[in-house]
């Protein structure tokens, strides 16, 4: 049955049940013609997109958490449209004046503000409470790997990495349940990389027939989902579409062969040995595994694997952050309690710790900003977003987040755009915007005013 | 009582009958009918049942399904999901089932989730775990599937795939594979023949297995519904229950054919084979995880800043306190008061009494350089009196950095700004009595120079009043009803994969049960004999099936 969006409303009610939502807002997603047989669509989407030439259009949700410290006016931006100035602790985007859009004050809008608020409501667009680990229903990185990911880059609909095993996050299905990062960075390079050839021919002719055997693997897999999936009430289904996302995408892999690549830079990355994948709680590895998983992204941007990253710089139980950057001095530093210092050594040794973040995030700026792409750079395809959960005043209404790049989103950088409480939903709205996906996100009333073009 | 009498019948009529037995019978609530207090007396049910035959079917679970006798309004109860099993659980089950005469030789399956009890929203099948899986089943099949080939396949492997699929097929999915998944995996197998080896081809049927959600998700979604739209968990959905509970990891043979004879439907059945299963030596780590999970127990997984905190050090604590665990569950009174004052071995009975003062606990809930009474006061508010704090405020202000004031000085600066001690006078005076141990656990009368005395307080339970010190606290604690009760949810919510811990996400049957449990099994504070009643109470069998397709 094939059926676009114009003609959903004449479709039965019957054959609406059968489909998802997932389903319907990938149809609305990418237009008429769209077949609700997912993997056909799929396949054929692959070759249409990549075979466009156009650049691929991404977005990166760079998170680092403790925002900023309590009523630290050095920290704020200097209020101005143009001639803004940045706190000491984000001087490292400085570099990137051009392509940076500075967001002051974005809020949550609601009574409550807290860290678990901050991480359950950053990236979901509905009312959140207090509850550990309980979004708002489905967070804007889930939502635009479901609609744009799983059809342009099916075998990667988005890579979400993290420092650590976390024990928050922003990151939620539609159930509102966590979706924790990799913390692995070989195993995302496995996963990623390991079975990509490069260079634009096949492999030689080994005989390995590995592919189609696992493909009967999934087959069999699929057809038990199906049957399976029948039997579930409303929650546990959605959980089940998740599966079958992950079904699809390993099928994809199978076929993962990049012979057109959207730039010359693509390429493996190389992860350094040794990294300590419960790395966070030895801080000496936090540099190291930032850099790997950093890489991971960029490469897998650069081969256009996949369009939506999301990087958690984030530490395990908010401890040990520190430890690299004053071992001496500050051996024992935790990164949360240091957000609370007023002054003195642990203040500084706060900023350094923001410092550090943002600067990792704006080293990923300028290597895209020094990858050529199309008649502009990776950066200009690229919308970068740097947010933090938690801002002035230990609150979630007054956010000060950052975005870097997408001129060819429509984002125009060299801006501070001064909200004064609006709600983040229309920038959660606008981001969505930019990727191509019309309508508001979530519960928000329509796009932030004046961000995009 | 009543809901333990799984009747056979699937009709209205019978039913009809049932309900009006159920809603006559004395001793049931006649408000909530339902719940009744099976797990007072377990064995009181008449077991009825014969078992209806299995109907094969996956809507069914292919287990002899019965309608529950009960009149219990589905809104009281859970409603039926599917759990995914956790890596853990996985890994268990892939032993047992193919490795139970030589050790499970394949990368392990690791999945980073946030401590604490497996709640099954907490565990999806994303991209990365499903990636890792499919790794995980291409090592263990590529181990096992040439030994089934030379074991079971004499004359070759298309002569014994059939086997393979009714046998492996029903460990794994702990009840009989339906025709359509036969017809899946044989599908599957004959295109893995037609262009690979003998053992690939068997290898696929594996991997097969492992990766369908027959295998990664536990359903409890009940068989035939009542009118009041509740199911009670077919027999082999029991089988699961029981032996991911005790063993966090498949059914056996046995449970397997005592779901099939329908055994699994009546109360003496059940209670056998609990009983069967808590003996099992698999049980013994399993229960002993509990403790360590609901207590935060995690020396081995904690940092602190002092070369005296070796890896030898961590790991002798977490043996210590699973010995201590391991010899008062498992001893006749299994009595929760001597899990607060039973002399713990790394000290004096003035200084220490009780898992609470153990180290391993201490060091679990103290920043890594200095005592701290928040983690310690969260920690026994939240997981061993069940009580929510509420959410913190807005502006949360700085802690005072002034070095002449002493760690209790400082956070009695709590009380004085009311922002703080809406939340504060909850958490820190239950945590100031474990002041008297530093951060390695050691016993301490000065802290950086400042006298420590242990002064607390507890409030909001059935022991309040002052105290003084750690030994103390765990004392009046181990005499409080509100810690008997924590104890129950909590072992509640081990077993359901929900929460139960907090008491307004309870249902209203999982309130009755910890009532009646608390006049009832766990009166005399036996914590194994609670262990035994949770796995036969309402709440582990009965769902509410309206949100399912019919």
């Amino acid at each position: 049955m094939l059926w676009g969006p114009d003609i959903v409303g004449l479709a039965t009610q019957r054959e609406r049940m059968t489909v998802s939502r997932r389903r319907i807002l990938q149809t609305l997603a990418i237009g008429a013609g769209a077949a609700t047989f997912a993997p056909v669509l799929r396949q054929w989407r692959v070759r249409d997109v990549k075979a466009a030439s156009s650049p691929p259009k991404r977005l990166m949700i760079f998170f680092h958490q403790n925002g900023f410290r309590d009523l630290a006016v050095d920290q704020l931006p200097v209020i101005d449209p143009v001639n803004f100035k940045l706190g000491t602790m984000s001087s490292p985007l400085e570099r990137h004046r051009q392509d940076l859009v500075v967001l002051s004050t974005l809020s949550q809008g609601i009574g409550t503000s807290s860290h678990n608020v901050g991480y359950n409501g950053m990236l979901t667009g509905q009312p959140v409470t207090d509850t550990p680990r309980k979004g708002g229903g489905i967070s804007l990185d889930r939502q635009l790997a479901k609609v744009v990911g799983s059809v342009a880059t099916p075998a990667l609909p988005n890579l979400h990495l993290g420092l650590a095993t976390i024990t928050e996050g922003s990151s939620f299905d539609e159930n509102g349940t966590l979706v924790r990062p990799n913390p692995d960075p070989y195993k995302a390079y496995d996963s990623v990389f390991g079975s990509l050839q490069l260079g634009g021919a096949p492999a030689a002719s080994t005989p390995d027939n590995r592919s189609v055997l696992r493909k009967s693997v999934l087959d069999s897999v699929s057809s038990d989902l199906a049957d399976f999936t029948r039997r579930l009430g409303p929650e546990d289904k959605i959980r089940a579409d998740a599966q079958l996302d992950a079904i699809r995408a390993l099928e994809a892999r199978l076929q993962a062969n990049v012979s057109v690549l959207s730039n010359g830079a693509c390429a493996k990355p190389v992860i350094p040995g040794g990294i300590s994948i419960d790395g966070d709680n030895d801080g000496k590895f936090i540099p190291l595994k930032t850099k790997a998983q950093l890489d991971l992204i960029f490469n897998a941007f650069s081969c256009d694997l996949t369009r939506i990253a999301t990087y958690y710089l984030e530490s395990q139980n908010n401890d040990n952050i520190h430890a690299n950057f004053d071992p001496v001095n500050m051996p024992d530093a935790n990164w949360h309690g240091l957000s609370h210092a007023k002054n003195g050594a642990e203040y500084d040794a706060f900023v350094r710790a923001q410092n550090f973040a943002y600067e990792q995030a704006a080293q990923f700026a300028d290597r895209l900003k020094a990858t050529p792409e199309g008649d502009g750079s990776m950066l200009d395809n690229t919308l970068m977003l740097v947010c933090t959960e938690i801002s002035i005043a230990h609150a979630c209404s007054s956010y000060v987040w950052y975005t870097i790049g997408g001129k060819n989103l429509g984002v125009a950088g060299g801006r501070l755009l001064k909200f004064d409480g609006a709600s983040h939903w229309q920038f959660l709205t606008s981001l969505q915007n930019a990727l191509g996906v019309p309508g508001n996100f979530g519960q928000a009333s329509g796009p932030l005013p004046g961000f995009l073009a | 009582m009543l809901h333990s009498q799984f009747r056979s019948s699937s009709t209205l009529l019978i039913l009809g009958l049932a309900l009006t037995a159920c809603s006559n019978a004395p001793g049931t609530h006649t408000t909530r009918p339902g719940a009744s207090s099976a797990q007072q007396d377990p064995a009181s049910g008449t077991g009825a049942s014969t078992g209806t035959p299995p109907t094969g079917t996956p809507s069914s679970g292919g287990a002899p399904g019965v309608v529950p006798n009960v009149s219990v309004a589905a809104a009281d109860l859970a409603k039926a999901r599917a759990r995914r099993l956790t890596a853990q659980e996985i890994q268990n089950s892939v032993r047992d089932v193919f490795f139970a005469t030589e050790p499970l030789a394949v990368p392990p399956l690791v999945e980073g989730n946030a401590k604490g009890f497996a709640l099954y929203d907490d565990y999806a099948v994303t991209l990365d775990f499903y990636t890792a899986l499919q790794a995980f089943s291409e090592s263990v099949s590529a181990v096992v599937a040439p030994r089934l080939l030379s074991s079971n396949c004499g004359s070759g492997a298309a002569a014994c795939v059939g086997d393979i699929i009714a046998s492996y097929g029903l460990r794994l999915y702990r009840r009989p594979v339906t025709p359509d998944e036969t017809a899946h995996l044989t599908k599957a197998f004959n295109e893995a023949s037609a262009i690979g080896t003998p053992e690939q081809a068997l290898s696929v049927v594996l991997q097969a297995l492992l990766m369908s959600p027959d295998f990664l998700y536990r359903t409890e979604l009940g068989g035939p519904r009542t009118v009041n739209a509740v199911v009670a968990l077919t027999g082999y959905e029991r089988a699961s229950a029981l032996s991911y509970f005790l063993w966090q990891s498949a059914p056996d043979e046995a449970l397997l054919a005592a779901a099939e004879t329908g055994t699994l439907n009546n109360a003496q059945g059940l209670e056998s084979e609990l009983g069967r299963v808590l003996n099992d030596a698999r049980a013994k780590p399993v229960l002993r995880n509990f403790f360590m999970v609901w207590l935060g127990i995690h020396p081995e997984e904690v940092s602190k800043n002092s070369a005296l905190f070796t890896p030898a050090l961590q790991a002798s604590m977490r043996t210590g306190a699973e010995h201590f665990v391991d010899e008062l569950l498992w001893s006749a009174s299994s009595d929760i008061k001597e899990l607060f004052v039973s002399a713990v071995p790394a000290g004096n009975p003035n200084e220490r009494a009780g898992i609470l003062t153990d180290p391993s606990f201490i060091v679990s809930h103290t920043p890594s350089d200095s005592f701290s009474p928040i983690h310690l006061g969260v920690t026994l508010r939240r997981d061993v009196l069940c009580q929510e704090l509420p959410p913190p405020p807005p502006l949360v202000p700085e802690a005072p950095q002034d070095p002449n004031l002493s760690i209790r000085q400082k956070f009695e600066m709590h009380k004085s700004n009311s922002g703080c001690a809406s939340c504060h006078e909850l958490i820190d005076p239950l945590g100031f009595p474990f002041e008297v141990y530093d951060v390695l656990g050691q016993y301490q009368t000065s802290d950086r120079g400042f006298p420590v005395n242990g002064a607390g307080t507890i409030t909001g339970t059935d022991v309040d009043g002052p105290v003084m010190g750690a030994v103390e606290l765990s004392q009046r604690l181990s005499m409080s009803t509100t810690v008997k009760s924590c104890y129950v949810a909590s072992v509640l919510q081990y077993l359901l994969g929900r929460s139960v811990q907090v008491p307004h996400q309870r249902t209203h049957v999982d309130q009755q049960t910890i009532d009646s449990f608390l006049s009832g099994s766990f009166s005399t504070g036996n914590m194994l004999a609670v262990m035994k009643s949770a796995m036969l109470s309402d709440p582990a069998y009965l769902r509410d099936a309206t949100d399912l397709p019919l």
